[in-house]
């Protein structure tokens, strides 16, 4: 919203600066987005000398000025530069608005220029920037400001709970209250009642018509001007001047708050037969034509002012064409009125419509601003037209109730804000805000004047003294009691060790959006396959209207896409959550606290996922990457804390077959691994082969982490052998292995695959493994003929469970 | 008898040296030509391997010449002749043991120095993604927020992302008809659920699970219907809760202090600004001094010296009255820390845009 500093100084009670109001606002809690005003440094300079650049084409001249002291040479660039005029020069140093840096010397065409020749729009007074400002009067050296006028504005920011705040004299008030003054009180004289002109008013559901006044007056003319002072004051702020009617109406909400509207009141008897005006809900089907030429269709959750019926104006927001005020009014009906703020949000959000109305509607006006709103134009034309003749007022809905009284214990500000706050500081910045402070023996009874139905609580008010005082007297402190045992026994944060993990293998942390196009995941459903979506009803646009229910497409995506940008060597992570949506909500925090009012419809499980993609150059490559990834995969299982990860011979949609492996944990596949189809790298663009790979790191914390231990070496020597096999080409060494440990119990140490063999002598459907055994006695050492036993037993073993025979 | 000089180092004549003729083995060989001869080769060996041929050759247990000599001397019949061949072999043998250990020592330095030259790397090698994988920069500012949290003792907690619109606003003072629950704003999945709009769901969660005092986090992602080139519709927050009996406004200015000097260097400054947030009351906009300038004004914070940072203030008394807990005794403190935002102050990224795209050449600072 855009103030006036001058206006706010109208209802301040002593002057301040613009520096001073801004400071004010800032610290009380009133955003300052940008300041308007001529920046200091810029002066008057006098044009000694015009010379024209020989080298440039595009007109630049060189200019000789004087400042009042002394005489600078300035390149620019500007037409109508001439000798003898006045104009406004900033020096180096100034900073203009909107510019990213100060002016500097600069050298152009190998001349030094100093600083520049200003256009209005440089300056900020006006829109002209085709030439520079030429000035009618002012002395060389004079500063800028003090030869033209440029009105201070400043962009001001209202929280939303203050709609009190959104006019001039709201602001004022603060500012008044943090340089420790007494804020102004303005009231408004009633006018007296010289006219008999009544106006009917009917309110139809008082929730929806918190407060309507209305009054009649004769003799007003839009035909003469408004006073110099309003039309300026109101061309600070960006309002054109119409005529002295509409522009008090503009001026009294930017003043006080308190929007207003009127109607001619010829139009109204003639539209409704009698001088009567209705604000209930609009009928179906009814239609308005807002003043902005629009025709709306009304809906019946629509508050309408009206006449008879016919709708007038869509209450809070939006007048209407037919009963504006025209040239020829000399009688209007003046209405200030308080509407349901929720009414108006949804009407405002119905029709599309924002206006400066319902902007302060839709925050909740109070009700005592209607009335007073009422006065304060009224006296307002009452300066214009002093031969102005008012009936009486109709008021339906009054002020409403008094706020009640806030009980606040003693000291409380004091502890809540964390410094000293004494009793007798606190009361005055209360009795400033307008509230009425009583001191009991143990507490104080503050009740908030009407305009602040936002202070209802001990706590409300400590912001007040707080934000007055300035937060600067807050010392710094950390909370002194003991932290939670379960808060401090919880293990290292599962993702962070997946982190970690991951970027020892070498893959860099990719993040992700978490909802894609619909459908999205059904070429490489990865652990999601099965698992049903949950769609938004509003995405950001089409191709964003599913969540995630795996991190395999979009690393997918992501590998296409660095592939594209000619970035070799990619290797990529990502750790989020996927959506699955089940029939029962799992187990949440703070769920079993009873809410009355949860909903039924189960949230989605939202498991935690480690996903990593990487290009590879070839079948070999892929096979090494898809073996270390289950290697990666397995050992952060490990310590997350999970032992009983099994790697079991997989599939997958989008997966190519036999290259894939499922990551087993007792029943449920807790992680999958293998390289991306040709035709689904096809579809998504993805050159040469990708090896992915996605962890539930969830489902692992879901199992009892199994207590680590440690065991000590033994000191007795090993046996070592070799045994060579040949098994057919279909055969599992993991099978393999599990068979070799489960038959070799605690005597063999250690089995481990050093080849594999394809090819002559072999058959063509056979392939040979050799393993190195090694075995050990833990407690005696062990012979070659007890060793040379063992391997007869795993042979046999083998031979039993995968076919195999020794080679 | 000859006296051979034994000097190694000179190496002896080079070329090809004939082997000595199967000489015969008797009393009236010259054992000091013999050694001569040794000496000679051994001082001319290029390797281990040619110095261990020349001692088989004279020295080997079974047919070395040396050994054969020694083992003649048993045949010869006199005493004296005896003992004085014996004298002579081994002082011979003494010699020529001298000479093979320190030609050895020479040719094993000599030969470090080949294997060393031959055996060099380049270190200089280009090491490219060698060292591991990097970290994004939303999880680097995350990282560093999460462990102060944990050292101070506080609890992380998991909320969820798919949310009770309940949850997201009732609960935490946005009632129906709140401006901020406009659907506009946020993505909706049907009437009672929502994509959470902020991680502030999770303070009403812990509160609920732990009840007070409590101290917890909840970070991870908050989504928003919003996108233009500093709005994402998915952003990160760190939401933090702090409530025990006796808790003031400075105790949320000394958490938010550290936090602040954890992210952005141990001389930056806070500042707290009256602001309005519907769960908080006093509520407090949390600036800091400018990253860039010191406070000296600047591009980045608008010549001001500050950068708006995050919203705080003290928890609502209507939201831990919404899950029970007694609000004239209790009272604390919350925050939300959009950490994307953070990340971009913290480690310099001017531009947002690049923190979603996930581009390698951004994320891996290639150049």
């Amino acid at each position: 919203m855009k103030v006036s500093a001058e206006w706010i100084n109208k209802a301040l009670r002593s002057p301040r600066t613009v520096e001073q109001i801004e400071t004010a606002l800032v610290a009380t809690g009133t955003e300052v987005d940008q300041v308007t005003h001529i920046p200091d440094g810029i002066v008057v300079a006098k044009v000694v000398s015009v010379e024209p650049v020989p080298k440039s084409t595009k007109g630049v001249q060189i200019t000789q000025i004087f400042d009042g002291s002394t005489t600078i040479q300035v390149l620019t660039g500007a037409p109508n530069v001439a000798v003898g005029q006045r104009v406004a020069w900033a020096a180096p140093g100034v900073h203009l608005p909107g510019w990213d840096a100060p002016l500097a010397i600069r050298s152009m065409f190998g001349m030094p220029s100093h600083g520049m020749l200003c256009s209005e729009i440089e300056v900020g007074i006006g829109t002209e920037a085709d030439g520079i400002m030429v000035l009618a009067s002012g002395e060389p050296g004079d500063p800028l400001s003090s030869v033209v006028e440029l009105p201070a504005v400043l962009d001001v920011d209202v929280t939303t709970n203050r709609p009190d705040l959104l006019n001039h004299f709201g602001l004022a008030s603060e500012v008044d209250t943090y340089y420790g003054e007494w804020p102004t009180t303005t009231s408004w004289e009633e006018q007296p009642v010289a006219l008999d002109d009544v106006v009917d008013v009917h309110v139809e559901d008082p929730l929806d018509t918190l407060r309507f006044t209305a009054i009649v007056v004769d003799g007003v003319d839009p035909t003469v001007p408004s006073p110099p002072w309003m039309v300026r004051l109101l061309e600070q702020v960006g309002l054109r001047s119409i005529d002295p009617i509409v522009d008090v109406t503009n001026y009294v909400p930017l003043f006080m708050g308190q929007p207003l509207h009127a109607f001619d009141a010829l139009a109204l008897e003639k539209l409704g037969g009698s001088l009567t005006l209705s604000a209930r809900r609009a009928r179906t089907g009814e239609k308005l034509i807002t003043l902005d030429g629009v025709e709306r269709e009304l809906s019946p959750d629509d508050v309408v002012v009206a006449t008879g019926a016919v709708p007038l104006s869509l209450a809070g927001i939006f007048g209407g064409s037919e009963s504006g005020v025209v040239g020829t009014t000399r009688r209007i009906v003046l209405e200030a009125a308080t509407w349901n703020r929720t009414k108006v949000r949804a009407s405002c959000s119905r029709h599309a419509l924002r206006t400066d109305a319902s902007f302060r509607f839709d925050k909740g006006l109070p009700r005592v601003m209607a009335r007073s709103g009422l006065f304060c134009a009224l006296s307002l034309l009452r300066e214009m037209f002093p031969d102005m003749k008012c009936g009486p007022v109709v008021d339906l809905g009054g002020d409403g109730p008094p706020l009640a009284p806030v009980v606040v214990p003693d000291g409380f500000f004091s502890r809540l804000l964390g410094f000293d706050v004494p009793a007798k500081r606190a009361h005055d910045i209360l009795a400033r805000l307008g509230c009425a402070v009583l001191q009991f023996d143990k507490t104080i009874h503050v009740t908030p004047p009407l305009i602040r139905p936002d202070l209802s609580r001990p706590e409300d008010l400590a912001e007040e003294v707080g934000r007055m005082i300035g937060y600067g007297a807050v010392p710094s402190r950390l909370p002194g009691t003991a932290p939670r045992e379960d808060a401090l026994l919880v293990p290292e944060r599962v993702a962070k060790v997946a982190t970690h993990a991951m970027l020892g293998h070498g893959c860099t942390e990719i993040i992700t959006f978490s909802f894609h196009e619909p459908g999205g995941s059904s070429l490489l459903p990865g652990l999601g396959e099965g698992k049903t979506v949950v769609s938004l009803r509003n995405p950001m646009s089409a191709d964003m209207g599913e969540m995630r229910t795996s991190l395999l497409p979009a690393l997918a995506h992501t590998v296409a896409m660095n592939q594209h940008r000619s970035v070799p060597h990619i290797s990529l992570f990502e750790i989020g959550r996927v959506f699955w949506q089940e029939l029962e909500s799992p187990v949440l925090l703070g769920d079993d606290y009873v809410f009355e009012s949860v909903p039924r419809a189960p949230l989605p499980h939202e498991p935690l996922i480690v996903g990593a993609a990487r290009s590879v150059e070839d079948a070999q490559a892929a096979a090494g990457e898809i073996r270390a990834l289950i290697a990666r995969f397995v050992r952060l299982a490990e310590d997350l804390g999970t032992r009983d990860i099994t790697v079991v011979a997989g599939s997958g949609r989008g997966l190519r077959a036999r290259r894939c492996a499922a990551l087993m944990c007792g029943d449920n596949r807790v992680g999958i691994v293998g390289e991306i189809e040709a035709s689904v790298a096809h579809t998504w663009d993805i050159r040469g082969r990708v090896v992915v790979g996605e962890l539930s790191v969830d489902a692992m914390m879901a199992q009892r982490r199994a207590p680590l231990a440690y065991e000590a070496p033994s000191k007795a020597p090993a046996v070592l052998s070799d045994l060579a096999v040949t098994v057919a080409m279909d055969a599992h060494v993991g099978d393999a292995l599990a068979v070799m440990k489960r038959c070799g119990g605690e005597l063999l140490e250690r089995v481990e695959l050093y080849d594999e063999y394809k090819g002559e002598p072999l058959a063509a459907d056979s392939k040979g493994w050799s393993f190195h055994l090694t075995f050990r006695d833990p407690e005696r050492t062990l012979t070659r003929e007890q060793a040379d036993e063992m391997e007869k037993s795993l042979l046999e073993a083998l031979a039993t469970s995968v076919g195999a025979t020794r080679r | 008898m000859s006296t051979q000089d034994g000097s190694l180092t000179e190496g002896g004549a080079l070329g090809v040296s004939p082997a000595p003729e199967p000489a015969a083995i008797g009393a009236n060989v010259d054992l000091h030509a013999i050694a001569g001869d040794c000496l000679r080769e051994v001082s001319q060996a290029t390797s281990p391997r040619d110095l261990d041929e020349v001692v088989a050759r004279y020295l080997g247990r079974g047919d070395g010449l040396l050994t054969r000599h020694r083992r003649s001397i048993g045949s010869l019949s006199d005493p004296d002749a005896r003992r004085a061949r014996g004298q002579i072999i081994n002082v011979v043998v003494g010699r020529v043991e001298g000479a093979v250990a320190e030609r050895r020592s020479l040719l094993d330095e000599q030969e470090l120095v080949a294997q060393a030259s031959h055996e060099q790397i380049d270190v200089t090698w280009p090491y490219g993604g060698n060292g591991g994988g990097h970290l994004h920069p939303i999880t680097r500012a995350m990282g560093i927020i999460c462990d102060l949290f944990a050292r101070l003792g506080y609890e992380e907690v998991v909320s969820p992302e798919v949310e009770y619109d309940l949850f997201n606003f009732t609960l935490v003072n946005m009632p129906p008809g709140h401006p901020a629950r406009d659907t506009q704003a946020n993505f909706v999945v049907d009437d009672d659920r929502i994509l959470r709009s902020q991680t502030t769901p999770g303070q009403i969660r812990a509160l609920a699970a732990r009840g007070v005092p409590l101290r917890v986090i909840v970070p991870g992602k908050a989504y928003r219907r919003d996108w233009d080139a500093t709005h994402f519709p998915m952003f990160h927050q760190v939401e933090g809760l702090c409530v025990d009996e006796g808790i003031s406004v400075a105790d949320l200015k000394g958490t938010l202090e550290l936090m602040v000097r954890a992210l952005f260097g141990p001389e930056r400054e806070i500042r707290l600004r009256p602001h309005h947030f519907p769960f908080t009351e006093p509520s407090l906009e949390v600036d800091v001094t400018c990253m860039a300038c010191d406070g000296s004004g600047c591009k980045l914070c608008k010549h001001s010296g500050w950068i708006e940072l995050l919203g705080s203030g003290m928890v609502h008394p209507v939201v831990l009255e919404n899950v029970g807990i007694d609000s004239s005794r209790y009272s604390g403190f919350a925050f939300g820390i959009g950490v994307d935002r953070a990340a971009q102050l913290a480690f310099g990224i001017s531009d947002g845009r690049p923190m979603f795209e996930n581009d390698l050449r951004f994320l891996e600072r290639r150049k």
